[in-house]
């Protein structure tokens, strides 16, 4: 089954179905600065987030306004589904540098050392009280994903469903987020192993 | 690779062979028996940058078996009691998932400058092999509804006719990363934590490892299941990312979803294991969740006040001690807590108490604003 929308996020690249929102070049924080600029968000949050919530959350923005644009009620009936290599990694590595350099720590950057913060800065964005899956994987593609975005599908309130694909980790970033509707079964029929197009 | 009937599905979807490791015993039994006995696993230690000793729940180095990494030992002893208590070699068994439920795994390894190996998917791909199972787990890191979340992943794996067996796995230890990460948050208590006690003033850590088979195939376990699975629910708070919510929305959701999963009504649970930190708020949450889920009827008990927060293991560790109580027709007392009035609508279980039922709800609740629920029968 084809998604209804497909964003991609990754150095040089900003698409939504393949169309180009932006061009971001790396370094990641210059470049989601540039994409959350390309976006129009205003959104004062986003700026104390770290690089792997910025990331989830910039990723995710295109796919949920075209859901919106379809009469999606977020609140109510939407499953997020998280894929992640790096998960927290840049942040855990920032607060044992403050621990080690300081012999204390920093709440705000503490905060956001666990896989799922992403996936709770977005269900803040746009109110999503439905439930959500944080799986830690090699790469977007893997059958256990599917399985996993069925198990949510199953989910009697559930009519929307994102799936996120993120790393962040030093210099390199890449994220991908694919939505799928209420007659949407996320069984990708030509490659079961995946929940992500394999072209933008 | 061994080949057996595959059980109807309509069967029940069974959990058995538990293996435990926490700080008050090297297997589900003895840790059950020390808390039936009272005792409590947390101790005061100094704490680099803190006046003040921080009491935490450490597993006695002893019980830790095989090679690898202290994480991997930790996990592996508990597995390694699954393994002892399955009828077949869980190696060999077809159509079998594994699920790893965790928040940091072995994040010793950044500790120790090696950033890189603490990755959860690598860590998981080599716990794999150092425990000498077959294949890499599926990682939830989920924060601290990772455990429960990962047996209601496992049923619908199951349920969905993907595999026919799973194991869960829950890990997590107590080292300086999240102690340190805890006490600049000020959210460590200043003795043992007194979960839903009126005097609470914050968590304690705990460290744990868990494991348990669930499938639909009775003959797969030597001593007889442990519980039956019969539903599970999520929700978010979409509120904070570090602080509970004030109307306990999430939650509410969460075991909304897992009645209505289970075909229960909420008068059948008959026992809540809940979250149950010791934080303020957090337990104040949890209050006016269950006040508004109509739960005052079902006595409710915290265990980390005995074991400490084990972050990422407490859904899974929680779950089968409380199953296991409730098989030897027990309901904990929620150690920490003497006074509860503060919570009124809610029984706090300040003393052991008969069983009137084997229901179970088991929730959990964590940073990200997460929730989960299961529903056993035990």
């Amino acid at each position: 089954m084809t998604p209804i929308a497909h964003s991609r996020l990754s150095p040089g690249v900003f698409t939504l179905n393949g169309t180009l929102l932006a061009a971001p070049s790396a370094p990641p924080v210059e470049a989601l600065r540039a994409a959350y600029q390309a976006l129009a968000m205003d959104y004062p949050k986003f700026h104390k987030m770290d690089l792997a919530a910025k990331l989830t959350v910039l990723v995710a923005e295109p796919v949920l306004r075209v859901a919106r644009d379809r009469g999606a009620d977020l609140a109510e009936g939407t499953a997020v589904l998280a894929l992640s290599r790096s998960g927290s990694g840049s942040s855990d590595v920032e607060h044992w540098r403050v621990r080690q350099d300081t012999g204390l720590a920093s709440p705000a950057v503490f905060v956001y050392t666990l896989p799922n913060i992403g996936v709770g800065e977005l269900t803040i964005r746009h109110g999503i009280h439905g439930p959500s899956l944080c799986l830690m994987t090699d790469g977007p593609h893997s059958a256990e994903s599917v399985m996993a975005a069925r198990l949510l599908r199953r989910d009697p309130r559930v009519r929307w469903l994102v799936c996120l694909w993120s790393d962040i980790f030093a210099a390199r970033f890449e994220a991908q987020a694919v939505l799928f509707g209420p007659d949407d079964d996320p069984t990708n029929q030509a490659d079961p192993t995946t929940l992500f197009p394999s072209t933008p | 690779m061994e080949t057996a009937p595959r059980a109807p599905v309509t069967d029940p979807i069974l959990l058995g062979a538990p293996g435990c490791v926490t700080p008050l015993g090297a297997t589900l039994e003895d840790s059950f028996a020390a808390m039936h006995a009272g005792r409590c696993g947390l101790r005061p230690e100094p704490f680099p940058g803190s006046d003040a000793p921080v009491h935490v729940g450490r597993c006695d180095e002893a019980a830790l078996t095989g090679g690898g990494r202290r994480a991997q030992r930790l996990l592996g002893a508990a597995v390694r009691q699954t393994m002892s208590g399955l009828s077949r070699s869980l190696r060999t068994l077809p159509r079998t998932a594994w699920v790893l439920a965790t928040t940091k795994g072995d994040i010793r390894a950044l500790e120790e400058g090696r950033p890189e190996d603490a990755e959860l998917p690598l860590f998981a791909m080599r716990t794999g092999v150092a425990l000498g199972l077959p294949g890499t787990p599926i990682v939830v890191s989920n924060a601290c509804v990772s455990g429960t979340l990962a047996v209601h992943l496992a049923a619908g794996l199951i349920r969905s006719g993907d595999v026919d067996h799973v194991l869960v796995t829950g890990l997590d230890e107590a080292t300086d990363f999240v102690l340190s990460g805890f006490h600049c948050l000020h959210a460590i208590a200043n003795g043992p934590c007194r979960p839903f006690d009126d005097d609470r003033d914050g968590i304690s850590l705990g460290e744990a490892a868990a494991s348990v088979v669930l499938t639909r195939d009775p003959g797969l376990f030597r001593h007889g299941p442990l519980a039956t699975y019969l539903g599970g629910g999520m929700g978010n708070d979409a509120n904070h990312i570090s602080g509970p919510s004030r109307t306990g929305e999430g939650l509410v959701r969460a075991v909304h979803g897992a009645l209505a999963d289970a075909g229960l009504a909420v008068d059948a649970i008959t026992h809540v294991n809940a979250h149950g930190t010791g934080s303020v708020y957090n337990d104040g949450m949890e209050h006016i969740a269950f006040t508004r889920l109509g739960l005052g009827h079902a006595p409710v008990n915290s265990y980390k006040g005995y074991l400490g927060h084990t972050l990422g293991a407490a859904g899974l560790v929680e779950a089968l001690v409380a199953a296991h109580a409730l098989r030897q027709g027990v309901m904990l007392r929620s150690l920490g807590a003497t006074r509860s009035v503060t919570l009124p609508g809610i029984d706090v279980l300040h003393e052991h108490r008969h069983t009137q039922g084997r229901t179970l709800l088991k929730t959990s609740s964590g940073f990200g604003g997460c929730n989960a629920a299961i529903v056993l029968r035990a």
